[in-house]
């Protein structure tokens, strides 16, 4: 006990401190270099340069970034364990001092090693009943600064020793190619977290954004980069969180989704062969297009809002532009047959309503349309498109999504002007959350719309007049629209306005091949940024 | 008056060579949905969407603001959102003007004249909502299948000149002058 009575005695918190200083530095330097290889080198380069040669570089430059996140993550790790370690054993000598202060002025005596005992007997104690009496309260009194003593120099050891073993198990091979991957950094990082009992057990189940808002504010800089490094899969789904934390969360969770689908095999995953190809090349694509737009300035970059591959169809949440500070928010819900393999599509799909948006805004305003594959879209082959239990599930979510965007866009003190607009079954997504409660939209539009679950426009929570519907003149969905749920959105009578469309088919509102027109598109920028679309006369349907 | 004769033989010359460029694709422009796209640099593509935006300002009579000039390339996407490898692109091109809110009826109603002069389909049109100016045109050239919008922006005293192109398709090895950001 001497040895480590001493030690905590003379114990100073500012070496370890600055020891993680040290370490937090570093980490800031990698996400530093981390976000300037992003947005100046990988960035512009992937936009704009191709063939074998690009791929290659293109692949290393990604490697790159992924180690730099281990760094990143091993650094913050490594401070934490020191600032945790540190605040403990500081601690254990505040206790140990004033446990050998109290006993000290109790009149006992403490030695070097850390060891109570009683002062000597006085000349004629023995004969003092009034002192023997109190020498024995004493003795009983030293049991106690003793017991607390002990457990001081215990709780320091104990700190001492999960510090080391937290700190061993991260990798001294932080940059080496070849002995660290992220699904290990991460692993090794969550056990060192373990190892000190930091992993906080409450993550907020997600369906209050506002909520889930409170916690994630009410954190300590470094606990969210803890829960982001240990917890990415939860922390990026959580509504109300700004869109920044989402996407870095979500990036980690695509790359370690991607590593664990180039590992592996199609079984692993209880899919078929040319599913497996199919999630891992859209992996890839998505992966790219983030990238690629990491060089634009922040209301043309592309922000990851959530990422699963493995659920049904796949599910994607994709923003151009960051949706916490726009002025103009559309959020896009697809329908019927999406899958994640068209999820990159649909980044470039959003990519031109924002700019068909841009030219209608107010000069400065900035708009940022995303695309929200949330649910599980029923298929064209069988009979889930004649249903509406898929849109109805999906409906709370879509809910939670746009509360979640006013949550996190209050908070950077914008009121955005927002559109939810959808096409074919997720037009149907739409109508039942806004029937069920409101969508948070300030305009609502449906294209190509079987029903919206409501027989008329008044009943979606918003003034009708700014529930505008689309339908291509040769669009099938017409002779089927209203036999989904509710009266056919196109109807007079069922008050919305209905707007000019020059494209053909159900599938080519946004059609910019041969053959197509582009009344249709210009409209949709219209309604996103708040401006009067072209509309067709109110006729009888 | 011969400078005036010269002046007037220019002007002609440049109108000719403006309905040449306002159906510039119209030759290879394909009505099958399968056919190839029209062949086009990138910087071909935007030098033809920079004409057209320029003399529907010049018609208007309206300047257009240097600093606003927005060329956005776009993957040509097919309707489950494929893309092909060859990178056919459509570009989004749009420039903006200011013009007193009260003059942007006269302004859009001379583009439409125009756009309607050389050909095009107007799919959109309208001077005032809710009785206050507030004009648009949208036109369609049913030949050279691209777009041309002159039209009321937000704010009080903006307008903007925009024009989609049809799905292209760069020359072989040629050289992007802008990325699709």
């Amino acid at each position: 006990m001497t040895g480590t009575y001493e030690l905590l005695v003379k114990f100073d918190p500012h070496g370890l401190h600055d020891a993680a200083k040290g370490w937090t530095a570093l980490g800031h330097a990698a996400e530093s270099i981390g976000r300037r290889h992003r947005s100046q080198v990988n960035g512009p380069l992937c936009g704009n340069w191709e063939g074998e040669d690009a791929k290659a570089a293109l692949e290393y430059m990604a490697k790159t970034e992924q180690l730099l996140n281990i760094a990143k993550m091993e650094s913050d790790t490594a401070a934490l364990v020191l600032n945790t370690v540190a605040d403990r054993m500081y601690q254990a000598q505040t206790n140990l001092t004033n446990a050998v202060k109290r006993a000290v002025d109790a009149g006992l005596t403490v030695s070097s090693d850390g060891v109570v005992s009683l002062p000597p007997v006085d000349k004629g104690e023995a004969n003092d009943p009034e002192a023997q009496k109190a020498r024995q309260q004493l003795g009983s009194e030293m049991n106690g600064f003793q017991d607390r003593i002990n457990t001081a120099l215990k709780d320091a050891q104990t700190a001492s020793d999960q510090g080391n073993t937290a700190l061993g198990r991260l990798s001294s091979n932080a940059l080496d190619p070849t002995k660290v991957n992220l699904a290990g950094a991460k692993n090794a990082a969550a056990a060192a977290m373990k190892d000190l009992g930091l992993v906080d057990p409450y993550l907020p189940d997600g369906k209050d954004p506002e909520k889930s808002a409170a916690w994630w504010k009410g954190l300590a800089p470094e606990q969210q980069e803890a829960y982001l490094a240990l917890h990415p899969g939860e922390i990026g789904k959580l509504d109300g969180l700004p869109a920044t934390v989402r996407d870095e969360a979500n990036r980690l969770v695509l790359d370690e989704k991607l590593d664990a689908y180039r590992a592996g095999k199609p079984g692993d995953f209880g899919i078929t062969e040319e599913e497996y190809k199919s999630r891992i090349s859209a992996m890839e694509e998505i992966r790219r297009k983030l990238t690629a737009s990491d060089g634009n300035p922040e209301e043309h970059r592309m922000f990851l809002l959530g990422i699963d591959p493995d659920v049904h169809n796949g599910r994607a949440i994709v923003s151009t532009g960051n949706p916490d500070n726009s002025q103009h928010t559309a959020v896009f819900v697809p329908g019927t047959g999406t899958v994640l393999s068209g999820v990159p599509g649909q980044m470039d799909h959003i990519r031109r309503l924002q700019k068909a948006a841009e030219a209608e805004a107010k000069h400065g305003d900035n708009v940022a349309v995303v695309s929200w594959l949330g649910y599980e879209t029923p298929e064209w082959g069988d009979a889930s498109v004649a249903f509406t239990d898929r849109g109805d599930a999906g409906a709370p979510d879509l809910r939670n999504f746009t509360k979640g965007l006013r949550v996190a866009e209050g908070d950077s003190g914008v009121c955005s002007h927002l559109t939810v607009m959808a096409h074919s079954y997720g037009t149907y997504v739409v109508g039942a959350a806004a029937r069920d409660g409101g969508v948070n939209a300030d305009d609502i539009l449906a294209l190509g719309s079987p029903g919206m679950g409501v027989d008329k426009a008044s009943e979606l929570n918003i003034d009708p007049k700014h529930v505008w519907v689309g339908t291509a003149r040769d669009d099938f969905i017409r002779e089927v629209a209203g036999d989904l749920s509710g009266r056919a959105p196109q109807n007079m009578y069922f008050g919305a306005q209905n707007i000019q469309i020059d494209t053909s088919g159900h599938g080519g509102y946004w059609d910019t091949g041969p053959g197509a027109a582009s009344e249709s598109l210009r409209n949709q920028g219209r309604i996103i940024a708040g401006r009067p679309p072209t509309v067709l006369p109110q006729i009888p349907h | 008056m011969t400078a005036v004769i010269t002046r007037v033989s220019r002007r002609l010359a440049g109108t000719a060579l403006l309905v040449a460029m306002l159906g510039a694709c119209s030759s290879t422009a394909p009505t099958d949905r399968n056919a190839m796209p029209p062949v086009k640099s990138k910087a071909d593509a935007q030098a033809w969407a920079r004409q057209i935006t320029e003399h529907m300002a010049r018609t208007a009579g309206i300047e257009i603001d240097p600093t606003t000039i927005d060329a956005f390339f776009s993957p040509c996407t097919g309707r489950n959102g494929e893309t092909a490898s060859d990178d056919r692109y459509i570009l989004m091109y749009t420039v903006k003007s200011s013009v007193p809110r009260a003059q942007h009826p006269e302004a859009v109603r001379k583009v439409r004249d125009m756009l309607v002069g050389e050909g095009l389909d107007v799919t959109g049109y309208r001077e005032s909502v809710d009785g206050k100016p507030d004009a648009l045109v949208d036109a369609f050239h049913p030949n050279s299948r691209y777009s041309a919008t002159a039209s009321t922006s937000g704010g009080e005293d903006r307008m903007y000149l925009s024009v989609i192109t049809p799905c292209l398709l760069p020359p072989p090895a040629s050289v992007s002058p802008t990325g699709t950001s």
